[in-house]
């Protein structure tokens, strides 16, 4: 187990490139979610901030939408989740790499792309 | 003597007290350089291009073009508060730092973030109000950044520090840089990412062994130039091409593994963040480039004749004449060349290559757009820096060598780009500021009255009269058509809050009448003052 963990932060450049990527899919899924759906046009908010005199508010809050209001931020949701499940990806690749890791194939790949051996 | 850095080691006169002095005469050319810049940043017209800026950053509302979302706006017989047309590009208490606005903005628009951003954070900070310097400072920080970059690479380059003035002749007396200093878009941001993109590549092809922090910077560079403007890409790309070959033919793998990592994880973060680019470029969002103009013999001459106005203010024979009369002395003096070492030869062909690919890729797609052409504009005064470097060392004595190979490179400079050049495009510009700021002067002077706009076209921004239409109490427009049917009547005055005066934006052409009395003009519109009790 001591040597997993020492194994995956010796390849944490690898963790980071597959933690980024699911994110980056993520976020990409969560623009297209977002993209299929209408805009939020006036919200609830905006008429609630129109009816209170108080607060310091565009003036025409309730009559055009406000640009800040239309973002549903699918993208950050789902690049989080995607995130996540990312790091799970990792470790469960790293726990099969491990094993494998002084196989020929796996020495052949890694010269081959020129990564130093950790002494 | 090639000067390689090493860890911590500091651009400075590495124990040479005449480069220190050198150095310093080249810090006082940086501090001019900014100086002047600034100076003629006070004197900077907006423009279509500033409009769309300041509204993209600033606009509280969700529409983009004004023109479609007017009908919407709460009128009384066509009269709207103008208040509602300054909000659209200042500031206000409601809206500081409030960037979603900004995202969902550029989500519509067709470019990434950074740029905005940094003019709604400027703007946010002188909220409630309006200058165009709040667009300007921005350049001219970018500027600083890339003065800064020039000093350092030519030391690094050439282990000389007057040899940075060169450049330098070149940022001062070349125009199209003096059009992006005031340019309010994200052009010169654009132009300093490219270059500092290009000055990391001295670094990596110059040492094969690369420090983390290099690496780093690397894809903070991917990762901000990409989020300024989708054509980094383009630029990077040019310049990846030519870096992956030479470290592949080098062997150095190792190198090349990192090198891409990096740019890979700059450009995940990026999409990370904003990943509409998948949009605007890859599904088109905005039908651009749907038209492209193929290669042709016309085209090709017009490619020849945009790189001879832009790098050479259209002087570009006289610049082949000199760099021939350079060869020639070389040749007739039989001076053998200092071996130039093989990195600066390759970092002379990747500057070359980059920029020319880049200039190639962005002329088939937007033809003479100059500021799509900006990362070319810094790759060329490097690489024509290094040329009339190379060629010049070789002919100056070795006495004072370094003043006199700087000192002839700048004044062949001077001879083929011309002061004549900046100075007239300078006092066309001081001119035309003078008509736009008082213009600007009618509508602040004026700002109680209301306004009438006599519309001839609809182009999203009122003819470029929109931050002088947001000064005025109230707003209408006409369409010239029923200007020049009627004219303004007493049933067009009505539904007015109260009986300000009357301020009319109207092609001169058409407006007669003792009632009008023109205040200001620019090109075929007048700012009248008109007399509402002369109306029928």
């Amino acid at each position: 187990m001591k040597n997993y963990f020492k194994f995956l932060q010796a390849k944490i450049y690898l963790g980071i490139l597959i933690v980024l990527g699911c994110a980056m899919l993520g976020s990409v899924l969560g623009a297209r979610k977002e993209s299929k759906e209408s805009l939020p046009e006036i919200t609830e908010r905006d008429i609630q901030i129109l009816q209170q005199d108080d607060i310091s508010a565009p003036e025409l809050i309730g009559v055009l939408p406000l640009a800040a209001e239309q973002n549903k931020w699918y993208n950050f949701k789902f690049a989080g989740i995607f995130g996540c499940l990312g790091i799970l990806l990792y470790c469960i690749l790293m726990a099969a790499y491990l094993p494998l890791y002084n196989f020929a194939f796996f020495q052949a790949v890694r010269k081959w792309l020129g990564l130093v051996e950790n002494k | 003597m090639q000067l390689n850095l090493k860890d911590g080691q500091k651009v400075g006169h590495n124990g040479n007290p005449a480069e220190f002095k050198r150095m310093r005469y080249v810090i006082i050319i940086m501090f001019i350089h900014i100086g002047l810049t600034f100076w003629l940043q006070t004197h900077a017209q907006i423009g279509g291009d500033g409009i769309f800026t300041y509204t993209l950053a600033n606009n509280p509302y969700s529409f983009e073009y004004i023109d479609y979302t007017y009908k919407r706006l709460p009128q009384n017989n066509g009269w709207i508060s103008a208040h509602i047309l300054r909000e659209s590009y200042i500031i206000e208490d409601y809206d500081k730092f409030n960037y979603s606005s900004v995202y969902f903005h550029q989500r519509i628009d067709n470019h990434p973030l950074l740029y905005y951003t940094l003019v709604h954070t400027v703007c946010s900070i002188f909220a409630n109000s309006y200058s165009n310097l709040y667009t300007m400072i921005i350049n001219l920080f970018f500027l600083c950044a890339v003065d800064i970059l020039i000093i350092r690479l030519f030391w690094k380059l050439y282990g000389k520090a007057g040899y940075a003035v060169v450049p330098f002749a070149f940022l001062f007396l070349m125009v199209v840089m003096q059009e992006l200093y005031v340019l309010p878009r994200m052009y010169m941001a654009l132009a300093f990412f490219c270059f500092w993109y290009l000055y990391m590549h001295w670094n990596f092809i110059s040492n094969e062994e690369w420090k983390k922090s290099d690496l780093v910077k690397m894809t903070v560079c991917v990762f901000l130039g990409t989020q300024t403007h989708y054509y980094f890409y383009v630029y990077a790309f040019s310049l990846t091409v030519f870096t992956i070959v030479y470290l592949l033919f080098k062997h150095r793998k190792n190198n090349l593994f990192w090198y891409v990592y990096s740019g890979i994880i700059g450009i995940a973060v990026s999409w990370i963040l904003f990943p509409w680019i998948i949009w605007h470029i890859f599904l088109n969002q905005m039908s651009k480039h749907t038209e492209i103009e193929s290669w042709s013999l016309k085209k090709f001459n017009e490619y020849v004749q945009f790189l001879n106005d832009k790098l050479f203010n259209g002087r570009g024979m006289i610049a082949i004449g000199i760099i021939a009369v350079l060869c020639i002395c070389v040749v007739l003096l039989k001076k053998t060349a200092k071996p130039k070492t093989s990195n600066l030869v390759r970092f002379h062909v990747m500057v070359f290559g980059s920029g020319f690919i880049y200039s190639l890729i962005i002329f088939t797609l937007d033809d003479a757009i100059w500021y799509y052409m900006t990362p070319l504009f810094l790759t060329f005064i490097l690489w024509f820096s290094m040329i009339l470097l190379g060629l010049i060392e070789r002919i100056v004595p070795q006495k004072r060598k370094e003043a006199l190979t700087s000192g002839t490179a700048v004044i062949c400079i001077i001879i083929v780009l011309s002061i004549s050049a900046v100075i007239d495009w300078a006092q066309a510009y001081l001119k035309e500021y003078n008509i736009v700021v008082n213009l600007r002067n009618t509508a602040q002077e004026y700002q109680q009255y209301d306004c009438i706009f006599i519309e001839q076209y609809q182009n999203n921004l009122f003819q470029g009269y929109w931050f002088e239409f947001g000064d005025y109490d109230e707003f209408k427009k006409i369409p010239l058509t029923d200007f020049q049917q009627k004219g303004i009547t007493k049933e067009d005055l009505m539904g007015r809050k109260d009986d300000s005066g009357l301020i009319v934006y109207a092609p001169m052409e058409y407006v007669n009448g003792k009632e009008y009395k023109l205040l200001a003009s620019r090109g075929s519109y007048g700012v009248y003052e008109l007399d509402d009790e002369a109306i029928q």
